[in-house]
């Protein structure tokens, strides 16, 4: 799948992830990532265009999230049509916690605002709803303080606490 | 591709160290200060991190929130953004003064006010109050003052802005302006105040209350919507405004009052008037105009102004007309 196939309804680009897949994309769909956006403008388009910070499965993601969000082709957005990606778009970030990092990078690499949006929000929940215990333990954060240190911080904000 | 390279994913030291500071606080965007506050235990960099937001949101609303030792700790919050010299882009405050414990919290919000302001970069400010509000709230000068600032919107649940008088050296770079619900002192001019706003494209006034008279002369607005229940508000007048070209009006003064409405805007392209008609009416000519809406009822006084009124939009390509010229 190296090569580009050139139709004349819709241009392909193919992207490579750090672990060499290739996957091949429409590009107005790829478009939505504006770093991609970018490369293609700048002529990137006869070849591959590498996305180095991406493992395979998380470039596969979003190239699923491309697709979902590519600009329609036969012009505005229905109020249903919107409805419909909301809730696929709350499916989609409804993942283990490490791949909602992954995303969440991969957002922000590729400038991809709503999905930067969609996994911020959803990072935001799962600190919402989680102890601060629980909160290390899910996203893997090392907790620097002395217990002595902790005490009194925790001693100061007692009242978020209750 | 540039791009800052990723550590592998390799398990257990794979988490939040791997984002940004710049996507940890568009995280923090969707947290309220009590969870701020549990967050800023977790690590240090945590900590550091929400101290660090250059987006501020704080608000009491929610019943996560509130209470004395809520205020005191926004206080020390501020002080540490103070002293860390973090500076805020974009501020937003709500607040309900309902059931305020604190004699001094009018004070309090003024303070983290001045805070975020004096130390420079601040480009947006969006501040709601809710009622049984203080009496006044006074806007500090610094706000005004602020000349990075770029939108500024204040939804003063019917309490009364006390807007510092015009000394020079105003925001210079405001472009966007809307109030509601404020009430502002008649004796006050708020045309002089907006006059020194030399980049203002957007105003909006929604429902201000005090006021008798408007005077509208900045000269780089673009669109301005005056939308008003207050009764009061007996004269409109939009001076000379070269680029004007979306005008709102919702408007039903005083019927005991002698009232007018003179507009002068050479490039008005939109034209909404709905209310009632008034005693003196006025428009220059204005042959850019596209689309003219009026909505007055017939039966209002001022009748006889019908006339010159349907004359000053007869240029407009799409008139939509309601109510006012069914009988004539």
């Amino acid at each position: 799948m190296s090569s580009t196939l050139c139709c004349s309804f819709a241009k392909n680009v193919t992207l490579r992830s750090s672990d060499g897949q290739t996957f091949e994309v429409e590009e107005a769909a790829a478009q939505v990532s504006q770093t991609i956006k970018r490369m293609i403008e700048d002529g990137c388009t006869g070849s591959v265009i590498p996305v180095p910070n991406l493992t395979g499965p998380v470039l596969a993601l979003v190239i699923e999230y491309f697709k979902k969000h590519s600009p329609p082709s036969d012009g505005c957005p229905t109020a249903l049509l919107e409805m419909e990606i909301k809730d696929w778009d709350a499916k989609f970030v409804a993942v283990d916690n490490d791949t909602l990092l992954d995303l969440t990078l991969a957002a922000h690499y590729l400038e991809i605002q709503g999905l930067l949006d969609l996994t911020c929000h959803r990072v935001a929940d799962i600190l919402n709803d989680n102890s601060v215990e629980k909160i290390r333990e899910i996203f893997h954060i090392k907790n620097d303080f002395t217990p002595e240190e902790e005490a009194e911080e925790r001693s100061k904000i007692q009242w978020a606490f209750e | 591709m540039e791009m800052p390279t990723k550590k592998q994913n390799s398990g257990d030291d794979f988490g939040f160290s791997d984002l940004s500071d710049e996507v940890f606080h568009r995280i923090l965007n969707f947290i309220e200060m009590r969870d701020v506050a549990r967050l800023s235990v977790v690590s240090k960099r945590c900590r550091e991190l929400c101290i660090s937001n250059p987006r501020l949101y704080l608000s009491n609303i929610s019943s996560k929130s509130g209470g004395p030792r809520f205020n005191s700790y926004v206080d020390r919050f501020m002080a540490l953004r103070c002293v860390h010299g973090v500076k805020t882009e974009r501020f937003v405050l709500r607040w309900s003064f309902e059931g305020s414990v604190d004699q001094d919290e009018e004070y309090r919000v003024e303070t983290w006010l001045q805070n975020a302001v004096n130390l420079g970069g601040v480009t947006e400010v969006r501040l709601k109050f809710f009622l049984p509000g203080p009496q006044h709230f006074a806007l500090p000068l610094c706000v005004l003052r602020c000349n990075s600032l770029t939108f500024l919107n204040i939804d003063g649940g019917n309490t009364l802005l006390k807007l510092p008088s015009a000394p020079p050296y105003f925001a210079t770079k405001l472009q966007r302006l809307h109030l509601h619900h404020v009430g502002i002192k008649n004796d006050f001019n708020l045309g002089e105040l907006l006059s020194c706003f030399m980049s203002l494209k957007v105003l909006k006034l929604d429902n201000i209350c005090g006021m008798k008279g408007m005077t509208i002369t900045n000269s780089s607005i673009e669109i301005l919507s005056i939308t008003s229940v207050d009764r009061q508000l007996c004269d409109v007048e939009i001076q000379q405004l070269h680029k004007l070209y979306d005008l709102k009006l919702v408007w039903i003064p005083k019927s005991s009052s002698r009232t007018s409405l003179k507009i002068s805007a050479p490039n008005l392209q939109r034209f909404q008037w709905a209310g009632i008609t008034v005693d003196d009416y006025s428009m220059r000519d204005s042959a850019d105009l596209l689309h003219a809406i009026i909505q007055l009822p017939a039966h209002s006084r001022g009748n006889h102004n019908l006339v010159k009124i349907l004359q000053s939009v007869q240029k407009a390509r799409h008139l939509e007309l309601y109510d006012c010229f069914v009988e004539m």
